[in-house]
């Protein structure tokens, strides 16, 4: 697993703990399986705590009619306290509930869910509904939270969602903190060359290279060959700052394994145009196929 | 881990086997792990105090009270 997956837990962690990245002191230093355990432990600690206090809320707003109910927690409760309770409800109460609140007020509800317990609250939600939510989560910029939503919902749910969102470079912000690479797998596969193209140059003009190559990372050999032909197929614009960002990032391993797995053709593109480029992206690319263990074939092609 | 590392996360309301769990991060990590979480809880609780009390202050007075019991029960 790469540098970039370990990067994206860390953000999440730093997350749900309330601070930067940067302020995770030595467990920065742990691996993408670490964080996840760290993470994991404490948002049960986090989630944990206060839990029959929200038990006893989510048992009150039972016994009023759903209406009066929704407008109770709109009032009194608010979007904090909403999400502790709404995780305590049977998925039933949580979806005659949610049909009565405005969806800015859902979306707000979801950024204190919690990630442990209402998996099948959102499951329960019709697409809609759900297709609503993540456009507004979109628009306030929660990329991580819809990446939750992406691990949690049924396959056909989280397409719908898919093609609600129109922004190349926000399909990036959300793979990027995606756990399940088998539902990572299932939405790029989904994706016609068009759509995902568009995904690759919106990471040349977004500075989101490290997100897109960490989307594919971890996936299939069939699909990171095909996100590969598709850089081939990219103006050399898009192509050298690909380039540049694995200079600047260390993102060369993942490159090497991109060319390695492309077609002739495309390789025959990606070296027209480091043939123009710095002798140190040779190099450095070089070096990387070496380190995988790339043919002598394959080497000699990149160094012509 | 430490053992007063163990007993910050055990304070966290971390439960046993999660503290068994995070045995396999090494010292440091789980020191700053505990000291994050503590933190984070701290600020969870004024957060979570502040919404009560904004929800207690805007319930009609009738209904305050019995909310108030409910939450003391």
């Amino acid at each position: 697993m790469s540098a970039l997956l370990q990067q994206a837990e860390r953000i999440k962690l730093a997350r749900l703990l309330g601070c930067e990245a940067s302020d995770l002191g030595a467990l920065s230093q742990c691996s993408e399986e670490e964080l996840r355990l760290a993470r994991s432990v404490a948002a049960n600690a986090l989630f944990g705590r206060h839990r029959s206090l929200f038990s006893k809320l989510a048992g009150a707003t039972r016994l009023l009619p759903t209406g009066l109910s929704a407008q109770f927690t709109q009032k009194f409760i608010g979007e904090t306290l909403a999400g502790r309770v709404a995780s305590e409800m049977d998925p039933k109460q949580a979806l005659a509930l949610s049909e009565k609140l405005p969806v800015p007020f859902l979306a707000r509800v979801c950024l204190s869910l919690d990630p442990g317990r209402s998996g099948p609250i959102i499951r329960a939600m019709p697409t809609a509904l759900v297709v609503d939510v993540a456009r507004e989560l979109r628009r306030n910029r929660e990329h991580i939270v819809m990446a939750q939503f992406a691990d949690a919902l049924d396959d056909d749910v989280v397409a719908a969602v898919m093609d609600a969102i129109d922004e190349p470079s926000d399909l990036l912000r959300i793979g990027f903190y995606i756990e399940s690479k088998a539902r990572l797998e299932g939405i790029i596969s989904a994706m016609d060359d068009e759509r995902l193209g568009a995904t690759l140059v919106a990471a040349q003009a977004e500075a989101l290279w490290p997100q897109a190559l960490a989307m594919v990372d971890g996936t299939s050999a069939e699909l990171r060959g095909r996100m590969a032909d598709l850089i081939a197929m990219q103006s050399d614009e898009v192509i050298r700052s690909a380039f540049s960002v694995a200079g600047d990032e260390g993102l060369w391993p993942l490159l090497a394994d991109a060319v390695m797995l492309m077609s002739p053709e495309s390789r025959a593109r990606i070296t027209a145009v480091l043939e123009d480029a710095s002798a140190q992206w040779r190099d450095e690319l070089r070096a990387a196929l070496e380190a995988r263990g790339a043919s002598d074939e394959l080497l000699a092609e990149v160094a012509a | 881990m430490r053992e007063e590392t163990r007993n910050t996360l055990a304070a966290a309301s971390v439960a046993d086997a999660d503290i068994q769990r995070l045995s396999e991060l090494d010292a440091p990590a789980a020191d700053d792990l505990a000291t994050l979480l503590k933190a984070a809880q701290t600020h969870q609780a004024r957060e979570l105090k502040e919404a009560m009390d904004g929800m207690l202050d805007a319930m009609p007075r009738l209904l305050r009270g019995p909310v108030k019991k409910l939450f003391e029960r």
